[in-house]
Protein backbone atom coordinates (compact mmCIF):
# COMPACT_ATOMS: atom_id res chain seq x y z
CA UNK A 1 0.00 0.00 0.00
CA UNK A 2 2.70 2.30 0.94
CA UNK A 3 5.12 1.44 -1.84
CA UNK A 4 1.67 1.87 -4.51
CA UNK A 5 1.54 5.65 -2.89
CA UNK A 6 5.67 6.01 -3.36
CA UNK A 7 5.13 4.42 -6.65
CA UNK A 8 2.41 7.13 -7.32
CA UNK A 9 4.10 10.17 -5.81
CA UNK A 10 7.33 9.27 -7.93
CA UNK A 11 5.35 9.10 -11.28
CA UNK A 12 3.66 12.54 -10.61
CA UNK A 13 6.78 14.43 -10.27
CA UNK A 14 7.68 16.47 -13.64
CA UNK A 15 8.66 14.26 -16.69
CA UNK A 16 12.21 15.14 -16.88
CA UNK A 17 12.67 15.03 -12.98
CA UNK A 18 11.08 11.89 -13.13
CA UNK A 19 12.80 9.87 -16.19
CA UNK A 20 15.68 11.27 -14.89
CA UNK A 21 15.82 10.11 -11.00
CA UNK A 22 12.52 7.94 -11.32
CA UNK A 23 13.89 4.46 -10.90
CA UNK A 24 16.57 5.42 -8.58
CA UNK A 25 14.26 7.13 -6.44
CA UNK A 26 11.90 3.59 -6.35
CA UNK A 27 15.34 1.99 -5.71
CA UNK A 28 16.03 3.60 -2.69
CA UNK A 29 12.78 3.40 -1.19
CA UNK A 30 12.93 -0.85 -1.96
CA UNK A 31 16.58 -0.55 -0.08
CA UNK A 32 15.72 1.61 2.37
CA UNK A 33 14.88 -0.66 5.83
CA UNK A 34 11.28 -0.63 6.29
CA UNK A 35 11.06 2.06 9.64
CA UNK A 36 12.28 4.46 7.12
CA UNK A 37 9.69 4.40 4.92
CA UNK A 38 7.29 6.61 6.57
CA UNK A 39 9.89 9.59 6.60
CA UNK A 40 10.33 8.78 2.68
CA UNK A 41 7.34 9.17 2.16
CA UNK A 42 6.63 12.86 3.32
CA UNK A 43 10.15 13.09 1.30
CA UNK A 44 8.20 12.24 -1.83
CA UNK A 45 5.42 14.72 -1.37
CA UNK A 46 7.76 17.49 -0.13
CA UNK A 47 10.10 16.57 -3.51
CA UNK A 48 6.89 16.94 -5.08
CA UNK A 49 6.20 20.13 -4.47
CA UNK A 50 9.57 21.73 -4.88
CA UNK A 51 9.72 20.57 -8.35
CA UNK A 52 6.93 21.05 -9.54
CA UNK A 53 6.35 24.78 -7.42
CA UNK A 54 10.34 25.68 -7.44
CA UNK A 55 11.97 23.88 -9.98
CA UNK A 56 9.02 24.06 -12.74
CA UNK A 57 8.49 27.28 -14.47
CA UNK A 58 4.67 26.07 -15.06
CA UNK A 59 3.67 28.07 -11.68
CA UNK A 60 4.80 31.80 -13.79
CA UNK A 61 2.33 30.49 -16.55
CA UNK A 62 -0.11 29.93 -13.90
CA UNK A 63 0.52 33.18 -12.18
CA UNK A 64 0.75 34.86 -15.57
CA UNK A 65 -2.64 33.19 -16.43
CA UNK A 66 -4.16 34.60 -12.71
CA UNK A 67 -3.08 37.94 -13.37
CA UNK A 68 -4.55 38.25 -16.53
CA UNK A 69 -7.90 36.85 -15.52
CA UNK A 70 -7.35 39.32 -12.57
CA UNK A 71 -7.00 42.32 -15.05
CA UNK A 72 -9.44 41.84 -17.13
CA UNK A 73 -12.36 41.36 -14.27
CA UNK A 74 -10.45 44.50 -12.59
CA UNK A 75 -11.21 46.30 -15.71
CA UNK A 76 -14.79 45.10 -16.87
CA UNK A 77 -15.49 46.45 -13.08
CA UNK A 78 -14.21 49.51 -13.77
CA UNK A 79 -16.17 49.81 -17.20
CA UNK A 80 -19.19 48.71 -15.38
CA UNK A 81 -18.75 51.57 -12.44
CA UNK A 82 -17.80 54.03 -14.57
CA UNK A 83 -20.61 53.91 -17.06
CA UNK A 84 -23.18 53.97 -14.00
CA UNK A 85 -21.30 56.84 -12.79
CA UNK A 86 -21.53 58.71 -15.66
CA UNK A 87 -24.49 61.12 -16.19
CA UNK A 88 -26.20 59.41 -19.47
CA UNK A 89 -25.04 61.04 -22.79
CA UNK A 90 -27.93 62.27 -24.93
CA UNK A 91 -28.21 59.86 -27.64
CA UNK A 92 -26.48 61.85 -30.20
CA UNK A 93 -23.39 61.44 -27.96
CA UNK A 94 -20.53 58.68 -27.87
CA UNK A 95 -21.54 56.76 -25.16
CA UNK A 96 -18.37 54.75 -23.96
CA UNK A 97 -16.70 56.65 -21.35
CA UNK A 98 -13.04 57.30 -21.71
CA UNK A 99 -11.81 56.23 -18.97
CA UNK A 100 -13.07 52.65 -18.30
CA UNK A 101 -11.41 52.26 -22.15
CA UNK A 102 -8.18 53.36 -21.13
CA UNK A 103 -8.59 50.84 -18.39
CA UNK A 104 -9.40 47.77 -19.79
CA UNK A 105 -6.93 48.71 -23.02
CA UNK A 106 -4.13 49.10 -20.10
CA UNK A 107 -5.26 45.87 -18.21
CA UNK A 108 -5.41 43.40 -21.47
CA UNK A 109 -1.82 45.24 -22.46
CA UNK A 110 -0.54 43.85 -19.06
CA UNK A 111 -2.49 40.74 -19.48
CA UNK A 112 -0.44 40.07 -23.02
CA UNK A 113 2.72 41.63 -21.82
CA UNK A 114 2.72 38.41 -18.27
CA UNK A 115 1.74 35.72 -20.74
CA UNK A 116 4.36 36.80 -23.22
CA UNK A 117 7.13 36.59 -20.17
CA UNK A 118 5.71 33.27 -18.79
CA UNK A 119 6.10 32.18 -22.50
CA UNK A 120 9.56 33.31 -22.85
CA UNK A 121 10.14 31.99 -19.57
CA UNK A 122 8.86 28.98 -20.33
CA UNK A 123 11.11 28.45 -23.51
CA UNK A 124 14.28 29.40 -21.97
CA UNK A 125 13.95 26.80 -18.90
CA UNK A 126 13.05 24.19 -22.19
CA UNK A 127 16.33 25.43 -23.73
CA UNK A 128 17.95 25.44 -20.93
CA UNK A 129 17.29 21.88 -19.69
CA UNK A 130 17.84 20.38 -23.08
CA UNK A 131 21.54 22.12 -23.07
CA UNK B 1 37.96 30.88 -9.05
CA UNK B 2 34.82 32.91 -9.86
CA UNK B 3 32.83 29.25 -10.10
CA UNK B 4 33.77 27.78 -7.01
CA UNK B 5 33.30 31.24 -4.86
CA UNK B 6 29.49 31.40 -6.41
CA UNK B 7 29.07 27.84 -4.51
CA UNK B 8 30.47 29.23 -1.36
CA UNK B 9 28.78 28.75 0.92
CA UNK B 10 27.53 25.29 0.49
CA UNK B 11 24.22 23.88 1.91
CA UNK B 12 23.92 21.69 4.41
CA UNK B 13 22.57 18.73 2.10
CA UNK B 14 25.53 19.48 -0.78
CA UNK B 15 27.38 19.69 1.42
CA UNK B 16 27.05 16.42 2.88
CA UNK B 17 26.49 14.92 -0.36
CA UNK B 18 29.58 16.56 -1.88
CA UNK B 19 31.54 14.71 1.25
CA UNK B 20 29.76 11.71 0.84
CA UNK B 21 31.14 11.20 -2.32
CA UNK B 22 34.99 12.52 -1.52
CA UNK B 23 35.47 9.21 -0.29
CA UNK B 24 34.16 6.81 -3.02
CA UNK B 25 31.94 6.56 -5.72
CA UNK B 26 28.35 6.08 -4.74
CA UNK B 27 24.93 5.19 -5.69
CA UNK B 28 22.05 7.34 -4.04
CA UNK B 29 21.16 5.01 -1.71
CA UNK B 30 24.96 4.69 -0.33
CA UNK B 31 24.79 8.63 -0.48
CA UNK B 32 22.00 8.72 1.79
CA UNK B 33 23.55 6.35 4.08
CA UNK B 34 27.08 7.14 4.02
CA UNK B 35 25.81 11.13 5.02
CA UNK B 36 23.60 10.19 8.14
CA UNK B 37 26.24 7.77 8.95
CA UNK B 38 28.91 10.77 8.76
CA UNK B 39 26.89 13.30 10.63
CA UNK B 40 26.47 10.21 13.51
CA UNK B 41 22.89 10.14 12.06
CA UNK B 42 21.74 13.68 12.98
CA UNK B 43 21.42 14.42 9.22
CA UNK B 44 19.28 12.25 6.90
CA UNK B 45 18.37 13.23 3.91
CA UNK B 46 15.30 11.14 1.26
CA UNK B 47 15.36 10.65 -1.95
CA UNK B 48 13.73 13.65 -2.78
CA UNK B 49 16.36 16.06 -1.57
CA UNK B 50 19.40 14.22 -2.28
CA UNK B 51 18.17 13.83 -6.68
CA UNK B 52 17.04 17.45 -6.34
CA UNK B 53 20.39 18.54 -4.96
CA UNK B 54 22.22 15.66 -7.75
CA UNK B 55 20.34 17.09 -10.24
CA UNK B 56 21.90 20.69 -10.27
CA UNK B 57 25.12 18.89 -9.23
CA UNK B 58 25.46 17.03 -12.35
CA UNK B 59 24.19 19.48 -14.00
CA UNK B 60 27.05 22.04 -13.38
CA UNK B 61 29.27 19.62 -13.42
CA UNK B 62 30.55 19.40 -9.77
CA UNK B 63 29.46 15.41 -9.38
CA UNK B 64 29.51 12.91 -13.07
CA UNK B 65 27.98 9.72 -13.16
CA UNK B 66 29.94 6.70 -13.98
CA UNK B 67 28.63 3.60 -15.81
CA UNK B 68 31.16 1.29 -13.62
CA UNK B 69 28.79 -1.36 -11.12
CA UNK B 70 29.29 -4.74 -9.76
CA UNK B 71 27.96 -7.24 -11.32
CA UNK B 72 24.53 -8.34 -10.26
CA UNK B 73 23.78 -5.08 -9.55
CA UNK B 74 20.33 -3.79 -9.29
CA UNK B 75 20.10 -2.10 -12.67
CA UNK B 76 18.22 1.01 -11.26
CA UNK B 77 21.42 2.22 -9.76
CA UNK B 78 23.10 4.89 -10.95
CA UNK B 79 27.09 5.51 -9.75
CA UNK B 80 28.35 9.33 -8.91
CA UNK B 81 31.34 10.72 -8.28
CA UNK B 82 32.87 13.97 -7.20
CA UNK B 83 34.61 15.70 -10.58
CA UNK B 84 37.73 18.38 -10.05
CA UNK B 85 35.76 20.92 -10.06
CA UNK B 86 33.55 19.25 -7.39
CA UNK B 87 37.21 18.50 -5.07
CA UNK B 88 37.72 22.29 -5.62
CA UNK B 89 34.78 23.47 -4.70
CA UNK B 90 34.11 21.18 -1.74
CA UNK B 91 38.03 21.77 -0.21
CA UNK B 92 37.19 25.75 -1.18
CA UNK B 93 33.99 24.82 1.28
CA UNK B 94 36.25 23.01 4.02
CA UNK B 95 39.00 26.27 3.86
CA UNK B 96 35.74 28.75 4.84
CA UNK B 97 34.75 26.35 7.65
CA UNK B 98 38.21 26.48 9.14
CA UNK B 99 38.46 29.94 9.06
CA UNK B 100 35.16 30.45 10.38
CA UNK B 101 36.68 27.88 13.35
CA UNK B 102 39.52 29.67 13.86
CA UNK B 103 37.10 33.35 14.15
CA UNK B 104 35.09 31.51 16.82
CA UNK B 105 38.13 30.72 18.52
CA UNK B 106 39.92 33.45 18.30
CA UNK B 107 36.86 35.28 19.61
CA UNK B 108 35.93 32.59 22.07
CA UNK B 109 39.59 32.82 23.80
CA UNK B 110 39.20 35.96 26.59
CA UNK B 111 35.68 34.40 27.42
CA UNK B 112 37.44 30.90 28.49
CA UNK B 113 40.46 32.36 29.31
CA UNK B 114 38.60 34.69 31.76
CA UNK B 115 36.24 31.87 33.39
Amino acid sequence: MAARLYRRLVRLHPRAFRERFGPEMLCVYDEADPGERPRLLLDGVLSLLRQWVARSRYWIAGAAALGALLQVAMAGVAWRAAARSLPRPPLSQDPSPQGAVLLLGAGLVCAVLLFLTALASLVRGAARRKS
Amino acid sequence: MEDIESWLPLSTAVLHILLALAGEDRHGYAIMTGIARQSGGRYKIGPGTLYDNLDRLLEHGLVEEHNRRPAGDDPRRRYYRLTKLGKRVLSAEADRLAQVVRDVRTLLAPVKGGA
